[in-house]
This record gives C-alpha cells, sequence and structure tokens, in this order.
C-alpha cells in the first residue's frame, strides 16, 4: 500500500512549498504525528533556514538542528539533545502567547484542517451539523488560540477536495478572515496560506482564499472542480518552484529516507497496513 | 511519606463519578495500566480532564466507563481516530466539552492558584465554543474596559499519572512529554502516580530534567512496569505502535476491545504476579 509515483511527486512539492515559508530564525511548530510539515521544517533547516528552532511535541522540547525522521526512535532521538523542557502551562500561558500575537520570534506552523472555508476559517471539531450523523473530529488543540491573533496563518490539505474545501463549515474552530456582511477587523485581512497536493492558495486583500500557485501537471479545471467554493484567480497564475534534485536527495537521504511523509496521503485501513510495513521496515533497519 | 500500594489499593479512591484528571500526552507516558484497571472495575460516570486525550481516555470510554470528557484533543496520532471516542460521541453516551490549549491551561493554572477564573482575550467570539461552552463568560476588563472572556477554575478529586521511576518516598521523575502532569496534582483531592521503576534517591536525583513531582504531592503510589504501554515510557521503552494499530483494528469487532484489554491485561501481569490473580 505505498503511494503511487503521482502522490509522492506531490507531497515532495508540497514539502518544498511549505519550506519555502519558512525564514531563518523562525519558531517552528512541529505536530503530533504530522510528518509532511516536520519534513519541510528540516528541509528548511538543512537549506535556507538553519538557525530555526522547533518546537516537538513529543517532549515538548525546544530543538535545535535537523533529524531524521522516525516512527518509533523520535522520542529517544530529541529529549536527550533539547535545548529546553516546557509544560504545556509554560507553551500556554508563556511561551506562545507573544509569539502568535507577533513579535519575536516569529512562528510558523502548518496546520491541518478537516475543513476550510472560502475566507479561511477551519473546522477540526465535529463534520456534519448533527452529531448523531456525523463524525466527532479529534478537536482543534491549539488552532482557535492561534489563529484568532495571528496575522500569518498556514495550513495544509494533502488531498484537496470537496469535502474539505467546502462552501459552510458544520463548526468553525479556526478564525479566518471577516465574511462580507461581517464587522470587519480593526486590522488588514490576515494572511492565510493552504498548501494542497495541488497548488498553493493565499487569501488577498479581501480576504478570500486564491491561487496563488499551481504545481506542475495540474490544470485549472481539476483544482476547481475539487473545491467547494469559488476560488479567485489571477490572469496569469504561475507555476509553484518544483523541488530541485538536491532537495529530492536531501529529503530521501537525510530527512526522511523512510517515507513517512506519504503517510498523511493516506487514510483509515490503507494508512494503517502502510504504518505495519514501515514498522517492519524501521525494525530490519535497526537491527 | 507516600504509601506504596498495590495497584487496586492505590485507585481505590476512583468510584464511580469520580472526577479524574489524566496524566501524559496523546501516545506518551499515559497511565494505561491504571486505566485498564478501572475498566476491569467497571467504574462508571467518571467526568475526565485531560490536555489531551489518547488510547487510556479511549479504552475507558469503549467499557463505558466515561460520562463527561473534557480535552482538546482526542485520538491516536499517526495511528487516526480514537475508535470508541468518536462511537460514543455520534452515539450520544459520552458529553464532549469542547476545549481549547489555551481554555485548558487556563483552568488548570486558575485551580492551582485557587483563584475562580483566569482571564483569557476575547478572541474566539466568532468560532463555535462559545455556542456549547457557556460557563465562559465575557466581562469588562477593570483596567482598560476591553471585553475579556473568563475561563473557570477546574478541580479534580483524583490526579493519576505514570512516572518513569520513583523513589522510596514517593518522588517521582516525569522525563520527555510533561504535558501538565507537573500541575496536575495543584487542582486534585488525591494524587494516584503507577512507576515504571522504583529507584534510590541518589540515582533519581542524577535523572535528567530533575523530578518535577515531589513526594509530598503524591498520595498514593504503585509500582507498575509497563504501565504505560503501549504508549512510550522514556526512556525505559518507545511507543509501540503496532499494538495501538491492532487496538484500532480490534475495535471494528464487537467482543475486539475486550479480546485487546484481555492480553493487554496479560502482558502487564508478566512484569507485576500480583495482578493476574486480582481476576
Amino acid at each position: 500500500m505505498q503511494a503511487d509515483t503521482v502522490t509522492t511527486a506531490r507531497i515532495d512539492q508540497m514539502v518544498v512549498a511549505m519550506s519555502r515559508f519558512v525564514s531563518d530564525g523562525d519558531l517552528l511548530g512541529e505536530g503530533i504525528g504530522t510528518f509532511l510539515p516536520n519534513a519541510a521544517y528540516m528541509l528548511a533547516k538543512h537549506t535556507h533556514a538553519p538557525r530555526c528552532v522547533s518546537l516537538c511535541p513529543n517532549g515538548n522540547t525546544l530543538m535545535l538542528g535537523t533529524r531524521v525522521l522516525s516512527l518509533g526512535r523520535d522520542e529517544a532521538v530529541t529529549v536527550p539533545r533539547a535545548l529546553s523542557f516546557w509544560t504545556y502551562i509554560d507553551v500556554n500561558l508563556s511561551y506562545m502567547p507573544g509569539a502568535f500575537i507577533g513579535g519575536r520570534p516569529r512562528w510558523t506552523e502548518f496546520m491541518r484542517p478537516a475543513q476550510v472555508d472560502a475566507h479561511g476559517w477551519s473546522n477540526n471539531v465535529q463534520i456534519g451539523r448533527d452529531p448523531a450523523h456525523g463524525i466527532r473530529l479529534p478537536g482543534a488543540a491549539g488552532i482557535p488560540d492561534a489563529t484568532s491573533v495571528s496575522r500569518r496563518v498556514f495550513y495544509y490539505v494533502p488531498r484537496h477536495t470537496r469535502q474539505v474545501f467546502t462552501e459552510r463549515l458544520d463548526h468553525a474552530s479556526g478564525v479566518g478572515n471577516p465574511r462580507p456582511g461581517e464587522a470587519a477587523s480593526p486590522h488588514a485581512p490576515k494572511k492565510i496560506v493552504v498548501v494542497t497536493e495541488l497548488c498553493v492558495l493565499e487569501s488577498g486583500d479581501d480576504g478570500r482564499l486564491g491561487v496563488a500557485s499551481l504545481h506542475e501537471g495540474v490544470t485549472r479545471e481539476a483544482v476547481d472542480a475539487a473545491t467547494g467554493f469559488e476560488l479567485a484567480w489571477r490572469r496569469d497564475t504561475p507555476a509553484t518552484v518544483p523541488p530541485t534534485a538536491a532537495q529530492r536527495a536531501l529529503l530521501e537521504r537525510e530527512i526522511d529516507p523512510l517515507g513517512l511523509r506519504f503517510l498523511e496521503a493516506l487514510s483509515g485501513r490503507d494508512r494503517r497496513t502502510r504504518l505495519r510495513e514501515l514498522i517492519a521496515i524501521e525494525a530490519g533497519a535497526a537491527a | 511519606m507516600t504509601a506504596w500500594l498495590s495497584l487496586e489499593d492505590a485507585l481505590a479512591p476512583v468510584i464511580h463519578g469520580t472526577r479524574m484528571a489524566i496524566g501524559g500526552m496523546t501516545l506518551y507516558r499515559r497511565p494505561v495500566g491504571a486505566a485498564m484497571a478501572l475498566a476491569r472495575a467497571g467504574i462508571r460516570d467518571l467526568d475526565v480532564l485531560t490536555l489531551t486525550a489518547g488510547i487510556e481516555t479511549d479504552l475507558l470510554i469503549g467499557a463505558g466507563c466515561v460520562r463527561v470528557l473534557r480535552s482538546c484533543y482526542t485520538g491516536l496520532e499517526i495511528a487516526g481516530l480514537a475508535p470508541h471516542y468518536t462511537r460514543a460521541a455520534r452515539a450520544g453516551t459520552l458529553q464532549v466539552v469542547e476545549e481549547t490549549e489555551y481554555t485548558v491551561s487556563l483552568a488548570v493554572q486558575a485551580g492551582a492558584m485557587r483563584v475562580p477564573f483566569l482571564p483569557m482575550l476575547d478572541t474566539l467570539g466568532a468560532t463555535g465554543i462559545h455556542r456549547s461552552r457557556p460557563d465562559l463568560k465575557r466581562f469588562a476588563c477593570p483596567l482598560t474596559g476591553d471585553s475579556l472572556v473568563a475561563v473557570p477554575a477546574l478541580h479534580v478529586d483524583v490526579a493519576l499519572i505514570h512516572a518513569a521511576a520513583a523513589d522510596e518516598d514517593g518522588n517521582c521523575w516525569l522525563p520527555g512529554q510533561l504535558a501538565l502532569d507537573p500541575q496536575l496534582p495543584f487542582i486534585a483531592t488525591t494524587t494516584i502516580v503507577t512507576a515504571e521503576r522504583r529507584v534510590g534517591t541518589a540515582e533519581l536525583l542524577s535523572m535528567q530534567g530533575g523530578t518535577r513531582l515531589p513526594a509530598y504531592l503524591v498520595d498514593r503510589i504503585a509500582l507498575l512496569p509497563g504501565g504505560s504501554w503501549p504508549t512510550s515510557c522514556h526512556p525505559q521503552s518507545a511507543l509501540d505502535l503496532a499494538a495501538v494499530l491492532d487496538y484500532v483494528d480490534a475495535a471494528d469487532a464487537p467482543e475486539g476491545l475486550q479480546h485487546w484489554l484481555d492480553a493487554a491485561w496479560a502482558r502487564l501481569g508478566s512484569h507485576t504476579p500480583e495482578l493476574s490473580h486480582a481476576g
């Protein structure tokens, strides 16, 4: 149940596109079991942003440098080399409020939404309006806290579909830009970026998401067909800068030789099957 | 001084309807063995507080032990949705209280400070949380007049934590992911710890990061090697992801959870023979 070559190429395109939004010195928020953005952070640290630090959730450790992504060894690799250890009181009541609101350090974190609407609002709480017929999702964790005050919000969506990009959210948990008729924010619209396996979306001056660049081999029709609301298009949409041979080599050799970043393109039983294969491969490599 | 007890005796304060905070984080150092013991004891109507809920909470939900769950994330990381949580939320047998990282952290900190609430910026108004949380009340800041949100303090009957090591007196070592573990005893009437290892104080003091949980905050403690499996207990043991996948697959069959729990209990009993006799 390995991902096919079109999917793997598009995931690598996502990783490279995401890494380009990282600036040197950023505080990077690693997710929980989210190998795709973690691969992007490592790529940025290997190339143009070596002085970034990561807040790594498998210890709430502040981590310098890069590491090889692994399924079973990440805690052992990170915790003994941590710059510091935080509780969630430290994270949420001391370190992050100022970083989310803006200032020093600059915070960059790619979060994965279950639903996104045209103005960049997101939902990670509930699919379906009626709980008895819907799905209660894991929850939004810190996404509401961060997106409600941050001027820059980054999301990634490895499966660009009309179910994710929807006209109407079933529940709002991530804060986007004001919709027409809603009280305007005292600020200019925040910058919302969504990197998908088809394209890069960015919010414009009106706060609505539009297509900033198209990945190689993807048509405008394909993106429109996979999006449940009308996207803003410019006259000449540029192509997303593709991965270089050097970036591919870093991903395959130094960052993610197992291909954990491709797991997020799979779901349910397919993902569990692939995880079992990867567990066996990792155990074999360690033996 | 903390009393070292059998697992069953240590868990005696957890009864029907107990408000219980659970330590650890998603799939790191969760008190899974203690949760299995509570499931076997048939405890009902638990009101669970945990920053993030993982397999320990999901198995308690699957065993019918939980009435209310407060957390800002409930899931099994890369292994996917927590199956029994998802099912119980849909069936309406579990009340899920929507939280964020800030609301849980502020509620715990307020509890620790013995103040009725702590304030939060009034920025979540356009999200859905105020619809489901009328207890998050707006008020005018007495200093600036700006609207703020009061996050009510939380208190629990029991805090349940798995420690990587503890000494004779009950000083506990919490390495790696701390979650809210150092703070949970401040808001709990009784703190119960299961310990992976029992070590001398000199060895405890040499461990990375310090103890983080002094004995005076620990009321009851039980030695329970393997007590966080299949979640990790750094540096003793890594996450057993294959066992988590087995757990998810087992949830598809009617007796699947029970079979998984029986095997997991037998595994726990192989380290602590007294458990096997508890049946």
